[in-house]
């Protein structure tokens, strides 16, 4: 089984409650965020005559670990405190192990692993699995006004919402095959910008 | 996202690294160019294992400073298999070792020049194994031929710096007769010239490959000319003058006949400082170019170069 996040793009307001609840539930360092809200904004005008049409867009993605299948914070970890969990394909950093190299920042195109000065380690999202053994969702999902972050195993995720990692925004799935499937905003789909 | 100023310890160590590797190259090299005067060529290994092996040593050290739980350093050569960053560890203490060994011996006179050749082995997959580190990362302004080409060009003109100090401040001394002097300061000349070629080819070949990447490649790349291209420029220029003081110390040491006296010597001098500081600023560049892929998060220049492709202003037909 894998574990993954579902979100739906077209309702994300951009609010980042999801952040803040991440931030709070990991107690994280100032300049600490396992889960952040990108903000991508872009267009222009047209002339029509002396008038000016706007065509402008804006959009968020909410985005934290992907607990990638080929991911390289897991290959370039040199401790192996960042390892890919058997039972259900979620990467943890293990805080015991790791020497806070920052190896793992350098190796994630989603940046998602975070270097905490005051602890020497790194830290990232771990899906919450302390509160999914509980039979609770993740800080980010539950917290999520829109309803708009989902957790579950991938293929139930993919069955029930579809979606795509292939975005605007973000960088090509395919460096690490990601899983975290995105209900795309209507700018975000790529060739459309 | 890695900055030149958070990455100070990873500065020195590779420049030292890389010093040590070049310094240990250039003693190599003149231990079987001037066999023939082996006390001579004797003295000049000594005076660069005196360099090199401290200057490894100490750089060493300094990557300590790099980590965030330095204790735990032990623990990063579990993943040997994968980790690049664990290969270079491993490398660099060997090179270490050999290193520290080769200069042992040489200073208990028994010095051998196979294990002299094992540490420069080392020494060369040690800087290799650092520039796999960055060219196995996602920072686009790392991953390309660039970075090998940097470390090891880095490599040829410190150990040229040293080389230099060494040969000038040896026949200074009378400690070296002045054909040996001549010889090898042309070997360097040699070297230094080939190094700044291959700096000065690959350059323009670098900015290709980040204006036809991917967009944080191109916000890299706006980021290399609108905050550093001075620098940079800067860089290149002191490499060239670095060249220029070698020939010209050349020159005028052949103008005053013997020994590098006075001018000659000042212009040696002063090449392997401008050598030097022009890789110090290349190494600060390098580590400041380091931009994450998520274009729109945290790099401002990124945002920058997406709003501006982003900008569409079309003439009403």
């Amino acid at each position: 089984m894998q574990l993954g996040f579902h979100v739906d793009m077209s309702a994300c307001a951009g609010c980042k409650t999801c952040t803040v609840a991440c931030k709070d539930k990991h107690d994280l360092a100032p300049g600490q965020l396992f889960r952040k809200v990108i903000e991508v904004e872009g267009g222009g005008y047209t002339f029509v005559g002396s008038a000016v049409i706007p065509d402008v867009y804006a959009y968020w993605i909410s985005t934290a670990c992907n607990h990638c299948d080929s991911p390289k914070c897991v290959q370039n970890c040199p401790t192996r405190a960042c390892h890919k969990r058997a039972e259900d394909g979620v990467v943890v950093i293990d805080q015991e192990v790791c020497i806070g190299c920052r190896y793992c920042t350098w190796s994630c195109p989603y940046g998602a692993p975070q270097y905490n000065p005051k602890l020497g380690k790194t830290g990232k999202c771990d899906l919450c699995i302390d509160l999914i053994a509980l039979g609770e969702d993740p800080a980010c999902v539950s917290s999520c006004i829109m309803r708009a972050i989902h957790v579950g195993p991938m293929d139930e995720l993919q069955r029930k919402y579809g979606g795509t990692m292939a975005l605007n925004g973000l960088p090509d799935p395919n460096i690490t095959r990601p899983n975290c499937l995105y209900t795309p905003h209507r700018d975000a789909v790529p060739g459309r910008r | 996202m890695p900055s030149s100023r958070s990455e100070l310890a990873l500065i020195v160590f590779s420049l030292f690294a890389q010093l040590a590797l070049g310094a240990l190259t250039v003693a190599a090299v003149f231990a079987m160019r001037f066999n023939q005067v082996p006390a001579e060529a004797a003295r000049l290994v000594a005076l660069l294992l005196d360099g090199a092996v401290p200057c490894l040593a100490l750089g060493l050290l300094v990557s300590l400073a790099h980590l965030g739980s330095p204790a735990g350093a032990y623990r990063a050569l579990r993943n040997l298999a994968d980790s690049w960053l664990s290969r270079e560890i491993l490398c660099s203490l060997l090179f270490g070792a050999l290193a520290l060994a080769t200069g042992w011996l040489h200073w208990t006179g028994k010095g051998s020049p196979a294990l002299l050749w094992a540490a420069v082995v080392s020494g060369a997959a040690a800087v290799w194994a650092m520039s796999s580190i960055y060219t196995h990362s996602v920072n686009p302004a790392w991953t390309t031929f660039f970075t090998p080409i940097s470390f090891f060009t880095a490599a040829l003109m410190l150990g040229t710096a040293v080389g230099t100090v060494v040969l000038v401040y040896a026949t200074q001394r009378g400690e070296v007769a002045v054909t040996t002097f001549r010889a090898g300061v042309q070997d360097l000349q040699l070297t230094a010239a080939l190094a700044l070629a291959a700096q000065l080819i690959s350059l323009p070949l670098y900015v290709e490959a980040l204006h036809e990447g991917p967009a944080a490649a191109r916000a890299a790349l706006s980021r290399l000319w609108s905050a550093y291209g001075a620098l940079l420029i800067l860089r290149l220029i002191m490499g060239a003058v670095g060249v220029a003081a070698l020939f010209y110390g050349w020159t005028l040491a052949g103008r005053t006949g013997s020994r590098p006296m006075d001018m000659s010597a000042f212009m040696f001098y002063a090449a392997a400082v401008v050598l030097v500081l022009a890789e110090v600023i290349a190494r600060v560049v390098f580590y400041a170019m380091g931009i994450s892929t998520l274009v729109g998060w945290t790099p401002p220049a990124a945002e920058r170069v997406l709003t501006r492709t982003g900008l569409r202003k079309r003439k009403s037909p």
